[in-house]
């Protein structure tokens, strides 16, 4: 009931430029920075894990110790695999990744809320096999991609730092 | 110049001041002659059977004392800081406080502000850059049919 009485603090202190797009469909740039920027957490992770993987190699025998050199494939499978498990989880937990979060972005299920579990992932893998699926938000007034229509998920600018409760109306 | 001392003369108020001079030094020649003989009496060892008697009858009651004063103390001052507590409503207090200053604002524009205007600035310019592609994409997506360009 206090909500709706008052706008929220978050909401109030908006800039008036930013209040207009607040729950509209994200447009195809703000999309690109937010997966490039989830690109480089990716590439982060996967850094991560091969220092530990070295230094779990130099624990076993310090004395005949070199760096690992992966196999291509290796390399790329375990980004992919980590790239799924990292937007699949953001997406059904709090709706947007770190880049999403960066550009004031939010994904949405069909029901105005995160997607479920099995339908993020399903994204997921579909937006790593094929990231072109992202050009179709250049189509059509609903800003979609390949996925979100798939999916019937949508992304939108939700400069909420929280994740709204479940009254939140549908997006799309 | 003339010294002034040499031409006074005794006033009443100097038999007062005369009179605790001599009271004074009486008196610090009196405790001198006692206080050698008030030594033993700071030594119970030195005391007479009976004091000392007298004495360890008081200790052990001063000391019977203490010991039943703390143990009243560590038995009531729990129930008491227990019963002010429970009194207290601590919980509400708190949700309220927090409720009332809001922290994770004050936190949020504390230390964010700098990069908070930032992101903000960066998100406006993209959010501005994805209506601009869009109108552009209509407009070719359309082929022109209209005739006008898209407009800024």
């Amino acid at each position: 009931m206090r909500d709706e009485a008052k706008p929220a603090a978050w909401f109030s202190a908006l800039p008036a430029e930013a209040k207009a797009y607040q729950g509209r469909p994200a447009g195809i740039v703000s999309r690109v920075v937010a997966n490039v920027v989830d690109t480089g957490v990716v590439a982060l992770v996967l850094g991560v894990l091969y220092l530990v993987a070295c230094a779990v190699v130099f624990a076993t025998d310090p004395v005949r110790f070199d760096f690992p050199t992966p196999a291509r494939g290796t390399v790329v499978l375990t980004g992919l695999g980590i790239a799924v498990v990292y937007l699949a989880g953001a997406w059904c937990g709090t709706g947007r990744t770190l880049g999403d979060q960066l550009l004031g972005l939010r994904v949405f299920g069909s029901r105005g809320r995160p997607p479920r579990a099995g339908i993020a992932l399903l994204r997921a893998v579909t937006s790593v096999l094929f990231p072109a699926g992202l050009l179709w938000v250049l189509v059509g007034r609903r800003r979609r991609s390949l996925q979100d229509v798939l999916f019937r998920t949508s992304v939108v600018y939700d400069w909420n730092p929280h994740l709204p409760p479940a009254t939140q109306p549908d997006p799309s | 110049m003339v010294d002034g001392t040499a031409q006074e003369t005794p006033a009443a108020f100097d038999v007062v001041v005369g009179a605790a001079v001599v009271t004074v030094a009486a008196g610090r020649a009196v405790a001198g002659r006692l206080l050698p003989l008030a030594g033993p009496l700071a030594t119970p060892q030195r005391w007479p059977e009976p004091l000392r008697t007298l004495a360890n009858i008081g200790l052990r009651r001063r000391r019977a004392i203490r010991v039943e004063v703390e143990r009243r103390f560590r038995e009531i001052a729990p129930q008491v800081v227990t019963a002010v507590l429970d009194e207290l409503d601590l919980t509400g207090i708190v949700n309220g406080v927090i409720d009332e200053i809001d922290l994770p604002e004050i936190i949020r524009a504390s230390t964010g502000s700098v990069a908070g205007d930032t992101v903000r600035d960066v998100r406006v310019q993209v959010m501005t850059a994805d209506d601009t592609v869009a109108r552009w994409t209509r407009w070719l997506v359309t082929a022109g049919r209209d005739g006008k360009r898209p407009q800024r």
